[in-house]
């Protein structure tokens, strides 16, 4: 059956997903997002909270957001003014 | 009122947009602003450096750090594939849905047709840090302009109440500065829902990097948001390093401050003097000037408007003048 899978790792995915039918939620997660944790992402289906022993219907919409994404990349700003890099 | 008309008539021309968009492509620029920007804080820098301008170079240092972070950030979004829809692009029918679900997951919901804008509140952000106590930087507007989506900056954080750090007003959060946020990590994945519509995909993400604190990638570290700038060498230090003068009432680290060696106030270097002769530190309401020399002295080498010195060189002067017995 085919679902939509959306995850939010490293640069992301979003697209349709072939999978066997009666999949769980926990199941397609160690399939698709093996070595990650399942307590560290935000699962939902069809866009309300889910949790791993959900068991997917055929068009469902599934997301793994990891639950600690980190922002601003960036190195915050040093308070030597004699360091400028 | 979010009525089911509303939300269609919005899912309709959000989506017509993103299809508009698929035949546009993004042209290439070079971050010339950014540069302009770095460019002119690099004079003033140095020359406050040279004139050992202390607070002007501490703050015009966090201005250069914040441009330079600033160029990096435009660097590096260049520097990524280009995020396309892949023909992914939401249907008409996939954004309604996307904007209903958005209704029951956020505190406030605001479409304005006519402003091409969708704005949702989300609740208070509570960060914490460790051992560290709660910081509550309050709720958080965030605004999308979908008009805008296939061009830079399409959106905005913005903070209900703003709880700023002493070191940059225009930080609100640790990620947001002039309430636009720096995606890092999830710069991908913000990039591709917006081109592919999945709007609610778009603002829980968005949600998730607000209420997630990881130390080390912030303008403004949570440790250091109560910390304060010492008004006279311009340096960020902890509140609990903090004094004041307790004449002028200046914030000051303690290496800024003297304590009066007669009234035992604290004192900023403005308010306090040495005392020419004993050289030790005085407030200015402890200290008087020599009638003759206009030395700062204090009580203890002051005798008659003179301070010692002088009053040594008056003796010596009427011992002088005073005629011989017969």
């Amino acid at each position: 059956m085919q679902i939509f899978l959306i995850h939010n790792e490293g640069a992301g995915f979003a697209g349709h997903l072939e999978i066997e039918a009666g999949m769980s939620v926990e199941r397609l997660f160690d399939t698709e997002l093996a070595g990650g944790a399942f307590e560290d992402y935000v699962i939902r289906v069809n866009r309300k909270p889910a949790n791993g022993s959900h068991v997917l219907a055929p068009g469902d919409r599934v997301s793994f957001t990891p639950t600690k994404i980190e922002g601003a990349a960036i190195v915050g700003l040093r308070r030597d003014p004699d360091e400028l890099t | 009122m979010n009525s089911p008309e509303l939300l269609w008539e919005t899912a309709e021309a959000v989506s017509e947009h993103l299809k508009d968009g698929i035949r546009r492509r993004r042209k290439v620029k070079l971050p010339a602003n950014r540069l302009r920007n770095l460019q002119s804080l690099v004079r003033p820098l140095n020359v406050a450096r040279e004139r050992s301008w202390h607070g002007a170079t501490a703050q015009l240092h966090r201005r250069l750090m914040v441009a330079l972070t600033q160029l990096r950030e435009t660097v590096h979004r260049g520097s990524l594939p280009p995020a396309t829809s892949r023909g992914l692009t939401a249907s008409s029918q996939e954004i309604y849905e996307d904007l209903s679900a958005l209704i029951g997951e956020f505190a406030a919901v605001e479409i304005t047709p006519e402003q091409y804008r969708i704005a949702v509140t989300t609740g208070p952000v509570i960060l914490n840090q460790l051992d560290l106590n709660q910081l509550d930087l309050g709720p958080f507007e965030i605004r999308l302009d979908w008009g805008a989506i296939g061009r830079d900056r399409c959106y905005r954080v913005m903070a209900a109440s703003p709880h700023p750090p002493a070191s940059d007003e225009c930080v609100t959060h640790p990620y947001v500065r002039d309430d636009l946020l720096c995606a890092g990590d999830a710069e991908p994945s913000i990039e591709m829902a917006l081109q592919q519509g999945r709007l609610f995909d778009f603002f829980t993400l968005v949600r998730q990097l607000l209420v997630n604190y990881v130390p080390g990638r912030s303008f403004v570290e949570l440790d250091e948001w109560n910390w304060m700038l010492c008004e006279a060498c311009g340096t960020l230090v902890e509140r609990r390093q903090l004094d004041g003068c307790q004449r002028c009432r200046q914030t000051l680290c303690v290496s800024c401050t003297s304590r009066c060696a007669a009234c035992e106030r604290t004192c900023c270097g403005s308010c306090s003097r040495w005392c020419a002769i004993c050289r030790h530190r005085f407030c200015k309401g402890c200290l008087d000037r020599c009638v003759r020399c206009s030395a700062w002295i204090c009580a203890d080498c002051h005798w008659e408007g003179l301070c010692t010195s002088c009053r040594q060189e008056a003796v010596r002067t009427s011992d002088h003048d005073v005629p011989q017995a017969a």
